[in-house]
């Protein structure tokens, strides 16, 4: 018995068998992409990445511990502010260290989009183009790089380069229609473990007078009587929307209208908050990195869309919106 | 210049709509244009701290007097500038960096609007008073602090957008190629200061 098979007999009986990929054949980028998403929710790992916003780079440290109940991340920032996300089936913690605050949020995972892309993920390949770019070395481990490309100027495209071992992101490009880098995260190290020790998912910053903000969602908001109803009339060819729900929000009296319109990749997000007493609030763009917003008015409402796709889109869809009763 | 012309300049600029020379020469015909094309590039440079180590001294005066003609491209504005401070007292994104992202998407609105001066605009119009100068950028990073006041209006708009952002983001972080990524923004905002 070889040591692969003593290795294979070994996991079986320990009831986990480690999936192993083929390492020389370019593989179909499709499949690639899923293995990644696979990989990303069920492995170990702890590594190090640099972040780049134009000319803003910073580094953090990311650290995935894959539970049978969910995952649990914490994600440190290395550079400036010593902030902390740390996430975990229920909530998200955020710790800002510069502030004394903790903000929390419930946590949504698997509530919205159970993987990190449709399944299969042909399902968008009406949109986008999947293609194995090439091959690279990224973090010392041997990659393949695989665009996706969308068809129409209304959203953007990806490059992600992807372990062939693990098949683990190891660096990742946002790009406009004219292939311009948006935002970059790249891995300068990544290690997959066998185990990760509890201690490193908890907060390395002391909590002590820190005022915690919650804004965890009640679901029992009250509908108001007579409320009316929203909806976006323009919107991509394979937008569609995902949901619907009404959130409170600390800024905000009443609850607010949030609506999720996605094509299984892109994802917009459009608000809709009735103003009391601010006429004068903000409209118009603004912009993120990637995320592009905008705002505009109407019957006294202020609507808001969000999201990782070009300012036109945001536009146009922020401006279709209609009310019914 | 038309609203329709701003709206594709700036889209141009922004790299959002491709850029063809037909569209580019049907577009900057006329010295206005020009002027204006130029000056977009230039603000935006400078609000993301790209600037080349020197400009000409005619950039300079160019940039110095379409500031005089237009401080709004700079000054927070009652309405229009963004920088969001938040009301609890937790700066998740009272950024330079954002505030500078946020303004140059606004360029295309100055036509619109006209208030006084402002320290920003002050600021900026002390470094290009020395033109052919080295200088690095951290002057016009007193935007922020420009405004601290968080109970008024704009405030509060400003912070309603920053918990737009922050749902978003958590809605995205389980959807997203990669799940990491809005995290990495909420953590990386503000780190410039």
């Amino acid at each position: 018995m070889n040591y692969q098979s003593l290795f294979f007999s070994l996991a079986l009986l320990f009831g986990s068998v480690p999936v192993v990929y083929a390492e020389d054949t370019p593989p179909d980028p499709q499949l690639l992409i899923d293995e990644m998403s696979k990989a990303g929710r069920e492995l170990n790992y702890d590594g190090v990445f640099v972040y780049r916003l134009g000319k803003q780079i910073d580094t953090m440290r990311i650290i995935h511990k894959a539970d049978t109940d969910g995952a649990i991340e914490r994600l440190v920032s290395l550079t400036g502010h010593a902030r902390e996300v740390i996430r975990d089936k229920d909530q998200v913690r955020c710790y800002f260290p510069e502030n004394k605050a903790v903000v929390v949020e419930k946590s949504r995972l698997g509530k919205l989009i159970s993987t990190y892309l449709p399944h299969p993920v042909k399902t968008i390949s009406e949109y986008y183009i999947f293609e194995i770019a090439g091959e690279d070395r990224v973090a010392g481990l041997d990659a393949w790089i695989v665009n996706i490309r969308p068809i129409d100027k209304y959203r953007y495209g990806y490059q992600l380069w992807i372990d062939k071992k693990s098949r683990l992101l190891l660096k990742s490009e946002l790009k406009n229609q004219l292939g311009v880098t948006l935002e970059q995260i790249m891995f300068a190290q990544l290690n997959v473990l066998e185990e990760i020790d509890d201690a490193l998912l908890e907060p390395s910053v002391s909590d002590k007078g820190f005022t915690w903000h919650r804004n965890e969602v009640n679901t029992n908001v009250a509908v108001e009587p007579n409320a009316k109803q929203w909806k976006v009339t323009w919107m991509p060819a394979g937008f569609s929307m995902r949901e619907h729900s009404r959130e409170p929000m600390i800024t905000s009296r009443m609850p607010v209208d949030h609506l999720i319109y996605t094509d299984g990749l892109a994802m917009v997000s459009i608000y809709v908050e009735k103003l009391n007493q601010q006429p004068d609030a903000n409209t118009g763009h603004s912009n993120f990195g990637g995320v592009n917003t905008y705002a505009t008015h109407t019957d006294g409402y202020q609507i808001t869309a969000v999201g990782e796709v070009p300012k036109t889109t945001v536009k146009l869809m922020a401006a279709s919106v209609k009310s019914f009763h | 210049m038309n609203e329709q012309n701003k709206e594709l300049l700036s889209a141009l600029i922004d790299g959002e709509v491709d850029g063809d020379k037909t569209t580019i020469d049907a577009l900057i015909h006329d010295q206005e244009m020009k002027d204006k094309w130029s000056r977009y590039h230039l603000i935006g440079d400078c609000l993301r701290g790209q600037l080349p180590e020197t400009i000409s001294g005619y950039a300079t005066s160019c940039v110095a007097d379409s500031l005089g003609d237009e401080p709004t491209v700079l000054a927070p504005q009652k309405s229009k500038q963004f920088n969001l401070k938040p009301l609890a007292g937790f700066a998740i994104a009272a950024s330079v960096a954002m505030v500078a992202v946020f303004s140059v998407q606004r360029s295309n609105d100055v036509g619109s609007v006209s208030t006084s001066p402002s320290i920003a605009a002050t600021a900026v119009n002390e470094i290009v008073a020395q033109p052919n100068n080295t200088y690095s950028f951290p002057e016009v990073q007193m935007l922020p602090a420009a405004v601290s006041k968080t109970d008024t209006p704009e405030a509060i708009a400003n912070q309603r957008l920053n918990n737009y952002l922050m749902n978003h983001n958590e809605y995205r972080s389980n959807g997203s190629v990669n799940g990491i990524l809005p995290y990495v923004r909420l953590v990386t905002i503000e780190s410039q200061e």
